[in-house]
């Protein structure tokens, strides 16, 4: 049971960050060759997923029961369309293209940073138990305390927080260590999972689907009220992340390294963890644990930005392209039925998850 | 946005609508009213407070349970209905003895799809049976429309059929076509009770069985319960006693005692009745045994008993009511 | 082959004796579990009332059916999958050499359970003797997969990371394309929320019949993977070098796992964690010895799942804890504190 097994699914990005190091003179003219054409990289592939998300984000504002057209939404959003349109584009669509967008960065930005801190492509908070936290403390909420959307909502952000405080408590003896995180969170989180099925079956039939939908993950229901908080919270802990971030790659040359390298990493590594949480669960509040996203996200980024730091503004950037893009399939996957997005970002992650470990294994290092 | 301010803002587009007047819905389709019995505007009582329709509604989205054979029952046909049951089609189960000249459109029940009850471009949105949270109706109000949500006490699918058909009619301008139905209703019961002078003070347990074989009975306020109060029945005292959940009660395989009372009634959930049938210790409840049980098997009077609706009790009511006579008849 | 026998009876003096204590104790254990399974419960019996209904030949009534329709199947069932389960986990741990494997952890849970949805909203299967069927070949596919793509078959130690992400990945797959069929099919749903949380009520005697003949299979063929298992336990170099061959052992005990497994679940939904705290239990008692381990799983796994189950009937009168509810809320601390104390990673 030694570290090495662990390795293949770890490392999110492929080739340590710092492979070009101990160059000599002759080398520094390659070395700089490499690092624009990786800041190019960089820069194209992000443009690319930019443009993306905003094509995505006015197509969801414009189709629909009634469709508006690309220079209506416009119009829309600058006060100068009809009432019936305003009403369509601003009071309707506009909370749910922000909340797809926002919950998709959020999740997007938390799976990546979880993945990178525990070194582990695994290693998102749908798997670890965080979701499973939020799901429990939810359901409960709903079937035994008859709750309701805003208290569902502050039930699930206790429950992430308290289950990563418990798993963080259960592991963090001398340091974090990923691999015995990750496994204590996979543990609580059966746990709690059984608590939920549970649940399921003390609720009459009509309570248990609408918490079917709710821990499907949903953006149908998204209005002000809860759009509001999210972009608030958003607006708060993305760039916290970000900056936050910056320490991963000294982090990633292990705790002996970054200590010389004059990293506080105990504290640091908490504060990672904590925004991380914190984001998990501003989306889930908003939209309940979508499926899959935050484990996508980090991996899909790397290979379009290319390994390293570079990465995690895409992984968010990706995922509010996922869950946007979703949110418009499972809006009309099945006629008449708006199915929640969960449904849809699900059916993309489980195969891809498949192919991630059965390539782990042909690679050999299971 | 803070909650307060949306009810501010339905209200002021609310307002804005009523001022600009509504001459922008679609024209009348001959199904409209002919015979108002109430002028409008009206105010409509509601958990959520007063409600007050302007005008004659033409447009009708029926997002609650029962809300759209209500409707039809008075004489108004919903564009938009949530079909509960999962009947399919239109949604009107066989007890409704009203057609759609034009079929609504058939609304999930899982969320309500905001976009497409706007779409139907409603003048009403009746939503009297369901969860009834402050939440669901805040956001069916942000539509600019008259929400009439469930009337008071009438949280978690519990609105009585009174209170249902009442409402409804409020909305619709047809107080008046609704009370001449909760009378024949009412009067249907009356002579239930007097053509089966046994049936009253008769106890009764009411439940169901779930594809696990776990048994449930349904509580006090529930609607199965009060159909059988309003033939005279009692509810079986044990079952009065239990802790309930919603409105229902689990019952343990090993307590099936509990389920014994002068007259037992059971219907099967998703499923045919011969696994009750069949079920051994379902006919060893002493009242079954001897021949006092009543086994809903028909699928359509198991779902007439539990619409809770006035045309639903009606066909309820000529199926049920010889059997339960038959099994106080026999009650010791 | 003998030689390596000898180095492993030498290793524990003293051991013979040992183990048939713990043997004795168990099996005491378990027909304590037994009887208090057939004398608690949510309707109060006298235990003359039971002896009654099971050994006398008096007249049915509704008490004698609560013991002969209620408690007995129950009690059958849990003893079957009890028995499938422990030494499933047995099995798991020792092909894997990986203290933290459990059929449930394995992903075999949800295989069933995606079976089970595809049997009702495809085929209309509404009966539990029908779910049966389904839910054995999901199970058995879904430990082929996790066990291919987690790499058991290459070289017989998997790292408990991998193998745990690889199960609960599977189920976290799995589960969402469940809820595909679960959000447009209500009466689907309302079928499955029952079926997913595990449980030995409710299931009469033909669903146990049912799954017997698959559980006794196993146990059979997992009673001679004591040396196979004692071999792999050594790696794989060292195993061929005492003369036996990896693969063919590895092969034997995946296929007894696969059927203790499958048929477990298929009658009983999922339950998890039986599994993984009888081989740990036992390892505590007498040390590591797969031959000693199989056989002592046989009392141990239906004594711990029936006292999971007695436990469900009596917390939250007059309603149940179902029994795959009660091994998961115990077990997942067990779980916890397995990964903390042990040096499962470094």
């Amino acid at each position: 049971m030694d570290a090495p097994q662990a390795a293949p699914l770890a490392r999110p990005g492929g080739a340590p960050p710092h492979d070009a190091g101990g160059t000599g003179r002759e080398d520094a003219g390659v070395l700089r060759g490499l690092r624009a054409r990786r800041r190019r990289r960089l820069l194209v592939s992000g443009a690319a997923i930019a443009a993306a998300v905003v094509i995505a984000f006015v197509v969801t504002l414009s189709v629909g029961a009634r469709p508006v057209a690309p220079l209506d939404v416009l119009a829309a959003l600058t006060g100068s369309a009809s009432p019936g349109t305003e009403l369509v584009v601003l009071r309707l669509r506009l909370p749910r293209a922000l909340t797809a967008l926002l919950v998709g960065t959020a999740l997007g930005l938390a799976g990546a940073l979880f993945q990178r801190l525990l070194r582990n492509r695994l290693a998102s908070p749908d798997i670890i138990g965080i979701s499973a936290g939020a799901s429990a403390a939810a359901v409960a909420g709903t079937v035994l305390l008859g709750l309701s959307a805003t208290g569902v909502s502050v039930a699930a952000v206790l429950g992430a927080l308290a289950t990563t405080a418990l798993i963080l408590a259960l592991t963090h003896r001398d340091g974090l260590h990923g691999v015995r995180f990750v496994l204590v969170g996979v543990g609580i989180g059966s746990g709690l999972l059984a608590v939920v099925s549970f649940l399921m079956i003390r609720a009459s039939l009509t309570s248990a689907q609408e918490n079917l939908v709710w821990l499907t993950g949903s953006v149908n229901q998204a209005d002000w009220s809860r759009t509001v908080p999210l972009t608030v919270a958003c607006a708060a802990l993305v760039p916290a992340a970000l900056v936050l971030a910056r320490a991963l790659p000294r982090l990633e040359l292990g705790d002996d390294t970054a200590t010389a390298l004059g990293l506080p990493v105990g504290r640091v590594r908490l504060a990672l963890i904590a925004v991380g949480v914190l984001l998990v669960a501003a989306a889930v509040a908003a939209a309940g644990p979508v499926s899959f996203v935050a484990l996508v996200c980090g991996p899909l980024a790397t290979r379009a930005a290319g390994p390293g730091r570079g990465s995690l503004p895409h992984a968010a950037g990706i995922g509010a392209l996922l869950v946007l893009a979703s949110d418009l399939v499972a809006r009309y996957l099945v006629a008449d039925v708006a199915l929640p997005v969960g449904v849809v970002t699900g059916a993309i992650g489980a195969p891809y998850l498949l192919l991630l470990l059965a390539r782990a294994r042909t690679r050999g290092t299971t | 946005m803070p909650r307060r301010l949306l009810p501010a803002l339905a209200a002021l587009t609310a307002a804005l609508a009523l001022v600009a007047g509504c001459g922008s819905g679609p024209a009348a389709d001959g199904t409209g009213p002919a015979a108002a019995d109430g002028a409008f505007p009206v105010t409509v009582p509601t958990a959520f407070g007063d409600v007050t329709i302007p005008e004659q509604p033409q447009r009708v989205v029926a997002l609650g349970w029962s809300d759209a054979e209500t409707a039809l029952a008075l004489g108004v046909e919903p564009v938009g209905a949530a079909d509960w049951l999962a009947i399919g089609d239109d949604g009107l189960g066989p007890w409704v003895p009203q057609n759609y000249t034009t079929p609504p459109t058939v609304l999930g029940t899982l969320e309500v799809d905001l976009e497409a009850v706007a779409a139907l471009e409603p003048d009403l949105i009746l939503d009297t049976r369901a969860a009834g949270t402050r939440d669901r109706y805040d956001r069916l109000n942000q539509l600019g429309v008259p929400v009439v949500g469930i009337p008071a006490g009438g949280e978690n699918y519990l609105t009585t059929w009174r209170d249902q058909l009442r409402t409804v009619g409020a909305a619709l301008g047809r107080a008046e076509q609704a009370g001449q139905l909760q009378d024949d209703l009412e009067q249907r019961f009356a002579d239930a009770r007097a053509q089966h002078p046994q049936l009253a003070g008769a106890t009764v347990v009411s439940g169901a069985r779930n594809t696990l074989g776990e048994y449930a009975a349904y509580t006090a306020g529930s609607g199965r319960v009060t159909f059988l109060e309003e033939l005279g029945m009692a509810l079986a005292p044990q079952i009065a006693a239990l802790p309930t959940e919603g409105f229902s009660t689990p019952i343990s395989r090993e307590r099936m005692n509990l389920l014994d009372a002068d007259v037992t009634v059971m219907q099967p959930i998703g499923k045919d009745a011969t696994e009750i049938e069949n079920d051994p210790l379902w006919q060893a409840v002493p009242s079954v045994s001897a021949g006092r049980g009543v086994l809903l098997s028909d699928r359509d009077v198991s779902q007439a008993f539990s619409a809770a609706s006035v045309q639903g009790w009606t066909y309820a009511l000529e199926r049920t009511v010889p059997r339960l006579a038959d099994a106080a008849t026999a009650a010791p | 082959m003998t030689a390596l026998r000898d180095t492993q009876a030498a290793a524990v003096p003293g051991r013979r004796g040992r183990v048939r204590r713990t043997a004795l104790l168990l099996v005491v254990l378990l027909a304590g579990a037994v009887a208090a399974s057939m004398l608690v419960g949510a309707g109060h019996l006298p235990p003359a009332v039971v002896a009654d209904a099971l050994f006398g030949d008096g007249p049915v009534t509704p008490q004698s059916l609560v013991v002969t329709d209620v408690r007995l199947p129950r009690t059958v069932l849990a003893v079957l999958a009890g028995a499938a389960l422990g030494v499933a986990g047995v099995l798991a741990q020792g092909m894997t050499r990986n203290p933290i494997a459990e059929p449930g952890l394995l992903g075999l849970n949800s295989g069933a359970a995606l079976a089970v949805v595809l049997a009702i909203g495809l085929f209309g299967v509404s009966t539990l003797t029908g779910y049966v069927w389904f839910g054995f070949a999901g199970a058995a596919l879904a430990a082929v997969v996790v066990g291919g793509v987690a790499g058991i078959g290459r070289s017989g130690t998997v790292s408990p990371a991998a193998l745990a992400l690889a199960g609960a990945a599977v189920a976290a797959g799995l589960g969402s394309v469940i809820t595909v069929f679960l959000l447009t099919n209500p009466a689907l749903f309302d079928d499955y929320r029952f079926w997913q949380v595990g449980s030995v009520a409710g299931r009469d005697l033909s669903i146990a019949a049912q799954a017997a003949p698959f559980i006794v299979a196993g146990l059979v063929i997992a009673l001679t993977c004591g040396p196979r298992l004692n071999a792999l336990a050594l790696g794989d170099d060292v195993a061929r070098s005492f003369g036996r061959r990896p693969g063919a052992d590895r092969l034997v005990c995946g296929i007894a796992l696969v059927l203790l497994a499958g048929a477990a679940t298929a009658a009983a939904g999922p339950i998890a964690f039986v599994g993984l705290a009888v081989p740990h239990l036992l390892r505590g008692l007498t040390g590591p010895d797969h031959r000693t381990l199989l056989p002592l799983a046989l009392p141990a796994g239906p004594a711990l799942l029936l006292l999971a189950d007695v436990l469900g009937r009596v917390v939250i009168p007059p309603g149940e804890v179902q029994a795959g509810v009660v091994t998961a809320v115990i077990g997942a601390p067990l779980f916890v504190a397995l990964v903390r104390r042990r040096r499962v990673v470094r």
